[in-house]
């Protein structure tokens, strides 16, 4: 049997949705999926990826928890202050589902050894705080052959887009290009995020991993979802293919080789 | 999973009064207890765990108000290791086979 008694129970409401049911929930069991950034937009993620059912969740970050991250990061608590923030968000994710098996990557995500982390997952969340850091997660699912979720918030406005491997989509590097200039970026310390819209776009980025496991449902690939939480306004920008100028999966790819470009991604020191 | 079914005519001509027949009604205790087939237990949803209880030795026959969860029901169990059986059409189809005097030899009511 896949389930125990208690499963049975706890994961009842999924066996009557259709999109899932027995089957559906035997698959979300068997998977494996990485939330790269146990931040403001990895929280709401680990969360229901622990709630589904999620058979592994991989959570990476270098980082130790800070009280100004508790406005927003709810995966951890005002008791982990100071602790890592993958045991944090594991011991967080266990008290809500002890079933999973929560891998913990305590480390700075590099050209260097990022291949090598991604590489046992199904499906990667980024939720990382850098446009360099979004762009090496990035490059290494396009390279590594990876289905992700690109997500990005400031403020209370947000973006999100799927890749899939094979699909021609476009990646997040073929609509934003090059990292801008850190003058021209403005980070959340800067000028702030709030914590429920940060909710919204990481539990969508979570519904996708989920939806592309089950293979039910139409992904966000071809197109960015906007989120503007003030307005309370979704839009999309159909961007059906890629761009055949992009770096890493245009027709000239220059990025071919993630340690060749580490300049690339040169880590900034300040985290959101 | 490919799960076994059966139509209610069959089950109830041929294995309906069985000795090794478990009949399992899964809808809500009210919908039970507004009406059911005779010598059905209930196990709605609500009390999920309590399947993995049912006597393995029995054949059980499964069915809710129309499928789809009698379906989910019978792989589940049937993933347990129980020999399951999905009635087709659920309690829907068996009271329209009984207005239809299907089951009239069998004087249920």
């Amino acid at each position: 049997m896949a389930f125990s008694a208690e499963q049975l129970e706890r994961y009842s409401r999924h066996f009557v949705l259709k999109e899932i049911g027995y089957a559906g929930q035997k698959k979300l069991a068997a998977a494996k999926v990485l939330v790269i950034g146990a931040g403001g937009l990895g929280s709401p993620s680990l969360y229901y990826l622990a709630a589904a059912g999620i058979g592994t969740v991989g959570v990476a970050d270098f980082d130790c928890v800070e009280l100004s991250n508790l406005q927003r990061q709810i995966i951890h608590r005002t008791a982990s202050v100071g602790t890592p923030k993958v045991a944090s968000a594991r011991d967080a994710i266990h008290a809500l589902n002890p079933d999973v098996n929560v891998q913990t990557h305590d480390l700075w995500l590099t050209a260097d050894n990022i291949a090598e982390v991604i590489a046992p997952y199904d499906f990667v969340i980024e939720a990382t705080d850098s446009f360099e850091s979004k762009l090496l997660v990035n490059d290494a699912c396009v390279l590594g052959k990876k289905p992700f979720s690109h997500g990005g918030m400031v403020q209370m406005q947000g973006q999100t887009l799927t890749w899939i491997p094979g699909e021609g989509g476009p990646c997040f590097r073929c609509i934003a290009g090059d990292a801008p200039d850190r003058s021209q970026v403005f980070t959340c310390s800067q000028v702030g995020v709030l914590g429920a819209a940060l909710g919204i776009l990481g539990s969508i980025q979570a519904t996708e991993a989920i939806k592309y496991l089950l293979e039910k449902g139409d992904l966000l690939t071809g197109r960015m979802l906007f989120v503007d939480a003030l307005s309370m306004t979704f839009t999309e920008a159909g961007i059906p293919n890629r761009n055949p100028a992009c770096r890493v999966c245009g027709e000239h790819a220059d990025i071919t080789d993630l340690p060749a470009n580490r300049d690339d991604y040169t880590p900034k020191d300040c985290s959101i | 999973m490919n799960i076994r079914e059966m139509d209610f005519i069959e089950f109830m001509d041929d294995h309906y009064a069985d000795e090794s027949t478990l009949l399992l009604d899964v809808r809500d205790e009210s919908l039970f207890q507004r009406g059911t087939i005779p010598g059905a237990v209930n196990v709605p949803l609500a009390r999920i765990r309590e399947l993995y209880a049912l006597p393995r030795e029995k054949t059980v026959y499964v069915f809710c108000q129309s499928d789809v969860v009698s379906r989910e029901v019978t792989e589940i169990l049937s993933d347990a290791g129980y020999d399951a059986v999905n009635l087709q059409g659920g309690y829907r189809q068996f009271l329209r086979d009984l207005a239809n005097g299907e089951f009239d030899h069998l004087h249920l009511f």
